[in-house]
């Protein structure tokens, strides 16, 4: 397993009198190579849950393991865990950049990160921060921009200049140029246009196809739908169903978790109930629902 | 996190219940009498002592936490270890033929009592300062201060002082502090994975890292400010338009009680420092009464 | 009926020689809802702009309840015509819920007693009052759009924009706001709404719809009508509603689906018959 996460439970400010549990004994592995949707209403806790892949947030108890990474607070646990790595893992667990690098955490609205003079510059900033040569770093920024559509008469402008869909692309490229193994998204087309949403789901099918996980936090249950092979459903800090979008969404507690239905499977339900005679257990997609309606 | 200025607590104490402007007057009286000199080193201790006990009584009825006051002190260590080495380890300008040496050191070099005694006393009103505001800041929600400030500054407006506008923009800075903080947060994570280190590094590097946030920070801020501003012209704010006001300060028999209290509160102490500073012989009260020697 | 918005022949240029919009003209009737769409760029937030005078047209006219929208009336313009924007930080200025919506009021220099009961109406309308003393922090994006739209209602406003207002919400708040603004349709006919929107599904249950693209009308008219015009519209790469997809598929195939049938609810009934 690339990814696991372990009982995983978080507790912010454990001294607050109101505190609450974020997280609440989650389990989880993720393989490499998969494309994984994070779904659950807002405050359900997954976008604390992708802050433990890359120790922004640490296990209150529990752990989360990437590779051989091991995150938790618990000091005892990663004492022990430590244990059963070798030594050259255990001179790595104390190297924090090296999981960030390993690691590709691209937050909600990233276009608010951007901050160098230019364009460029700014996607080189993760590289070189991960050690790489300025020349290195400039090789593999101007790949990264590439891949996610930016022309190189835009490298000398200032990140500033552009317009919003552009610059989460740019953002995304300088997370894309550190060349993570596990690229993860938190709702990356949350406020674009259907086009720009579009423009950002093929950049990141295209890293997905090159082999990288893939692990996106989403309301958009139309990108579910369209892009993930799989679907982590939280509910109130707790980790409900781990399933296909296909079946998360033929299935009735959908609602229950107060997730929305993508529209065609809305008509479906709906045909079943209205006692269509067609079989429509293959309907996954709009070609293939034309597919039986139109026979 | 959450709220710079001292957290306000949830409690409907009568002291809560105040009227703001009363209790930014009382803070201002209880400081001047802080500050006021009573005669030689154990007075001054013997009626601040007298002040503080006051104050945590006050501290009581406010429900104010005894620990948040204290790791309000916490910061302070610095602040006394500053002072000692001002007052008692440097050497002391001026006439000190008068003064009481701890210890003479063989090169002449003294150190003095009242130069111990200084600090302390610089310290001991620092203390109820902290004190002080602690009370104003865990009772009022910021908004009201600012609706007292407004009303203090209300006579400048004969001199078409634009108190309104001052108010107004004091008003919103503190309703942006909670949105701005949160936002200087995710910033700083999303900086995080790309590897910088807030904690780390020599200082040009550390300058790197806070032009991360403050660029992006800024850029954010101005264009807050720019949609602020759109809808505050779209909801028809005029800045020196003539505006009625949703929130009125009353002043009720509580206040007119505290205001009393305070007031014979601070005639007695500022009577005591008359005493002190006018008549023979109370500048030194343990003397006076007791017959004891003291500086 | 009567015209809520009136927009002859309006130009406007950020940057000269670059034309934002051009030769925009188009009536709104009272009690109307219109969708506004068009691609990111297409002139959509500058034309809403430019209706509440937060920006002045370069040529052109506009008249908004029959007042010319030009700086003389700025004052009066305020009483007619509100607006709600994407950000709902940006635009929650008192420190908590009540001093919110007593914004507009207090600029209107409208006595406290009178505030406050309108205040405590317009809150309980959007369903905030169980909130009037939370601050911004402690509500969702959904609850401050709700705030913004009682603040605009509490003034008497008659003609709303929606500036994208929806778009930073999750879809629970997407979904309140569209409940809110159907309620209030309902509850008070005379309300002319103008929702700028990405979302075709929205687009398609409003009364009409106008297309920008590249600061000119490409299409105005009933929602019917215009997403019929399937290619029309995939030329400047907009999509159509699912309802409409379907059909234009299925006829495709030969399969003919009535035109009366707008809705899946009817469009399964008419399969499953």
């Amino acid at each position: 397993m690339q990814v696991s996460c372990n009982n995983v439970t978080f507790v912010y400010d454990k001294k607050d009198p109101n505190h609450y549990d974020a997280l609440k004994d989650i389990n989880l592995e993720i393989s490499k190579g998969e494309f994984v949707a994070l779904v659950g209403k807002t405050g359900s806790g997954k976008s604390t849950l992708v802050q433990t892949l890359n120790a922004l947030i640490k296990p209150t108890s529990g752990y989360t393991k990437v590779d051989y990474f091991i995150v938790t607070s618990d000091k005892k646990l990663f004492k022990e865990k430590m244990k059963e790595l070798s030594e050259d893992e255990v001179k790595k667990n104390k190297k924090l950049y090296l999981l960030r690098k390993k690691v590709g955490l691209v937050f909600q609205f990233p276009e608010y990160q951007l901050f160098s003079v230019t364009v460029l510059k700014d996607v080189m900033f993760g590289p070189t921060n991960f050690n790489l040569t300025e020349e290195e770093a400039k090789k593999v920024s101007i790949e990264a921009l590439k891949s996610v559509g930016i022309d190189e008469s835009y490298f000398n402008k200032s990140p500033f200049e552009l317009s919003g869909g552009e610059k989460r692309r740019v953002a995304i490229a300088g997370i894309l140029a550190s060349d993570p193994d596990i690229l993860v998204l938190d709702e990356p087309t949350a406020g674009l246009d259907p086009d720009g949403k579009k423009e950002i789901m093929e950049v990141i099918k295209k890293v997905h196809e090159k082999g990288k996980t893939i692990i996106l936090v989403t309301h958009d249950m139309d990108v579910v739908m369209n892009y993930a092979k799989k679907v982590v459903v939280l509910n109130d800090s707790k980790l409900v169903k781990i399933t296909t979008p296909h079946e998360l969404f033929d299935s009735d507690d959908i609602e229950k978790y107060s997730l929305e239905i993508p529209t065609l499977y809305k008509f479906k339900k709906l045909l079943v109930k209205k006692g269509y005679k067609k079989d429509l257990s293959n309907v996954y997609d709009f070609n293939s629902l034309i597919e039986v309606l139109g026979k | 996190m959450k709220n710079v200025f001292g957290k306000l607590t949830p409690y409907n104490t009568v002291i809560h219940r105040l009227d703001s402007r009363i209790k930014m007057l009382a803070l201002i009286g209880f400081m001047v009498i802080c500050f006021l000199p009573y005669g030689n080193y154990a007075n001054r201790f013997i009626i601040l002592g007298i002040l503080f006990a006051i104050i945590l009584v006050i501290m009581a009825i406010a429900k104010c936490s005894f620990l948040s006051f204290l790791s309000n002190l916490k910061s302070l260590w610095f602040m006394m270890i500053f002072l000692l080495i001002i007052f008692v380890f440097v050497p002391q300008a001026g006439d000190t033929s008068s003064y009481h040496p701890i210890v003479t050191f063989p090169n002449g070099y003294q150190i003095y009592y009242e130069g111990l005694f200084q600090s302390l006393h610089v310290f001991f009103r620092l203390v109820m300062m902290i004190a002080l505001t602690l009370i104003l800041t865990s009772t009022t929600p910021p908004m009201e201060m600012t609706y007292a400030l407004e009303w203090f500054l209300t006579p400048l407006r004969i001199i078409k002082f634009p108190t309104q506008v001052i108010s107004m923009t004091i008003s919103l800075a503190l309703r942006f502090i909670p949105t701005l903080l949160d936002e200087a947060n995710k910033i700083m994570k999303a900086q995080k994975s790309r590897g910088v280190d807030y904690e780390k590094g020599f200082l040009t590097k550390k300058i790197k890292s806070v032009t991360t946030l403050i660029v992006p920070l800024l850029s954010s801020c101005f264009s807050r400010s720019d949609e602020l501003s759109l809808a505050m012209n779209a909801r028809g704010y005029e800045p020196y338009g003539k505006r009625s006001s949703y929130r009125i300060l009353k002043i009720g028999r509580n206040d007119i009680v505290a205001l009393i209290i305070v007031f014979i509160i601070v005639a007695a102490f500022s009577t005591m420092c008359y005493f002190t500073q006018n008549v023979a012989g109370y500048d030194n009260f343990l003397h006076l009464w007791f017959g004891i020697g003291a500086f | 009926m009567k015209e809520a918005i009136r927009v002859e022949h309006l130009y406007f240029s950020y940057e000269k020689g670059v034309e934002t919009l051009k030769d925009i003209s188009f009536n709104v009737n009272k009690g109307e809802y219109v969708a506004l769409i068009g691609h990111n760029g297409s002139g959509k937030s500058t034309l809403s702009k430019l209706l509440c005078y937060l920006l002045p047209a370069d040529k052109g006219q506009i008249f908004v309840d029959d007042i010319e929208v030009k700086e003389e009336n700025e004052s009066l313009l305020r009483k007619k015509i509100g607006i709600v924007f994407q950000n709902p930080d940006n635009q929650f200025i008192g420190s908590t819920v009540e001093d919110d919506i007593a914004f507009g009021l207090e600029n209107r220099n409208i006595p406290r007693e009178e505030m406050v009961r309108l205040v405590h109406e317009f809150a309980s309308k959007v369903g905030m009052i169980k909130y009037l003393n939370k601050s911004p922090d402690e509500l969702s994006g959904g609850q401050k759009q709700r705030v913004a739209i009682a603040g605009i209602l509490a003034l008497g406003l008659k003609i709303i924009i929606f500036d994208e207002a929806t778009s930073m919400l999750d879809p629970e708040g997407v979904e309140d706001i569209k409940k809110l603004i159907m309620e209030m349709k309902k509850e008070d006919p005379e309300l002319t709404f103008i929702s700028i929107t990405h979302d075709i599904e929205e687009a398609y249950i409003s009364d009409r719809v106008i297309i920008l693209n590249k600061g000119e009308i490409f299409l105005d008219g009933k929602p019917n009508e215009v997403f019929q015009k399937e290619d029309l519209l995939k030329s400047i790469g907009l999509d159509i509603p699912f309802i409409m997809k379907v059909k234009s598929s299925l006829k495709d195939k030969n399969v003919q689906i009535p035109n009366e049938i707008n809705n899946i609810e009817e469009l399964s009934d008419y399969l499953c018959k």
